[in-house]
């Protein structure tokens, strides 16, 4: 399952959306090797819009245009006055009874998309969890992704070369990872079949994968590696629903 | 050998900066923020989304996550739930799926959906609730779907040594509250192929 299908998709998700913070990679990876370059160059093949709308101009007004628009689209909530009334019609004489402050005068208190790339990559947390993916894609947090995996890379190389796996270098492992986590979204394309990373149902195995992307050479190693071996647990504890809710119920 | 203290399932790996000298210290009992501490309804431990043969896209947010067996959902009337569809690759969500839970006067809780549909769709947490243009909910109390040897990755982080047990779920038999979302694949695309996802909380 996460074989050869999972490369094509990181591939094909490479170039779902656009990624200035790659050519920002460029610039903060001082030690850049050349294997780090040419899986750039492989990964870039991917994600030719990328390249292009990595301008320091261009992004810094998406910055700004997010801000608004962010703002803007929390408006889009054009039914809070309205929704008490239909409350009522719809629990009968015993109505619940709902806040209806606008989104854009509260405070964002958390966000997530790719599973624990705040608690894995992120040193600015409380500031990731405000931000927004245009944040993200205008290379707010490249650097401090890119000393983490450095750091995680420093600790755990050897044990890596030590059950014979090639572990990418640090600047490489950020260029492979950057398609999926910058920005910090689940990218879905519906073309193709569901399944982590495209989308993420509760069933796979987002983390040994996840490790995989971060700690593996992807020219060598299928990012389904580790979630092969498995690494972590395989599965859930209680089986998943096949139908609607999915998630089993409680204990 | 569980840890008994609340830990976001997100926060799985998040002792990394410890150990790679960032200058953040955190314990076992971290969750993935300084600002989600001891705030379980804002604290989303895992999001899920994904598209299905019949139209429809799903989308999970979890929080509230290691609830211990017996305890009840957790409901906060004052945290807003956002579900945000980009569907043109500009990083800027097109569409928002807005989630709140309230009380009625007998001190149950209900839950409001609204976006994608045109009036919002409301009922009791633990039911499913079927609205317009297909849209079907669920919030409530459910087994943490994460699943992930935590154990071994603080074991792994403090020797150096990878160290990660496959045997070993640190978040089997722990709940957490679940809001469940079904939606129109054509409603949330806006006719593109390809979309991004993302989950916010505010307060």
């Amino acid at each position: 399952m996460m074989t050869t299908k999972t490369i094509q998709t990181f591939a094909l998700l490479a170039g779902v959306v656009a990624l200035p913070a790659l050519a920002g990679c460029n610039g903060d990876d001082t030690g850049s090797t050349d294997t780090a370059t040419a899986t750039m160059t492989a990964t870039m093949t991917a994600t030719t819009t990328a390249t292009t709308t990595d301008t320091t101009t261009d992004t810094t007004t998406d910055t700004t245009t997010d801000s608004t628009t962010d703002s803007t689209s929390t408006t889009d909530d054009p039914t809070t006055s309205t929704s008490t009334t239909s409350d009522t019609e719809t629990t009968g004489g015993d109505p619940f009874v709902f806040d209806d402050t606008p989104a854009d005068q509260l405070t964002q208190i958390d966000r997530m998309g790719m599973p624990a790339i705040n608690t894995a990559v992120i040193t600015s947390k409380d500031a990731y969890n405000a931000a927004t993916p245009a944040d993200d894609a205008n290379g707010d947090f490249v650097a401090e992704i890119t000393a983490n995996v450095t750091g995680l890379h420093a600790a755990l190389d050897d044990d890596l070369i030590g059950l014979t796996l090639t572990p990418c270098a640090a600047a490489a492992c950020v260029m492979q990872a950057a398609p999926l986590v910058v920005p910090d979204t689940l990218k879905l394309d519906l073309t193709g079949d569901a399944g982590f990373p495209n989308g993420r149902l509760p069933a796979d195995p987002v983390m040994d994968v996840t490790l995989a992307v971060v700690l593996l050479d992807l020219n060598v190693h299928d990012a389904g590696t580790l979630a092969g071996v498995p690494v972590n647990p395989p599965a859930n504890d209680k089986a998943f629903l096949t139908d609607f809710p999915y998630l089993a119920d409680p204990h | 050998m569980r840890v008994s203290t609340r830990i976001a399932g997100a926060a799985a790996i998040g002792l990394l900066a410890s150990v790679i000298g960032v200058g953040v210290v955190t314990a076992a009992d971290h969750v993935d923020a300084p600002g989600v501490q001891g705030n379980p309804a804002a604290d989303i431990t895992d999001f899920y989304a994904w598209h299905k043969d019949d139209g429809k896209i799903v989308a999970i947010i979890t929080f509230a996550g290691l609830t211990e067996v017996g305890q009840p959902g957790t409901y906060d009337a004052s945290t807003l739930y956002g579900i945000h569809i980009d569907n043109n690759a500009d990083n800027v969500a097109d569409e928002n799926v807005w989630i709140r839970f309230g009380q009625n006067g007998a001190g149950d809780w209900g839950v409001q959906v609204e976006g994608l549909a045109a009036e919002p769709v409301v009922g009791p947490v633990g039911t499913i609730i079927d609205g317009p243009l297909g849209l079907r909910v669920f919030a409530g109390l459910r087994d943490d779907p994460f699943f992930f040897d935590l154990d071994g990755y603080l074991a792994t982080l403090d020797t150096g040594t990878l160290s990660f047990n496959k045997d070993n779920d640190t978040f089997a038999l722990t709940n957490v509250t679940a809001i469940v979302v079904e939606i129109s694949t054509d409603a949330a695309a806006g006719g593109s192929d390809k979309i991004q996802m993302w989950a916010t909380t505010r307060q």
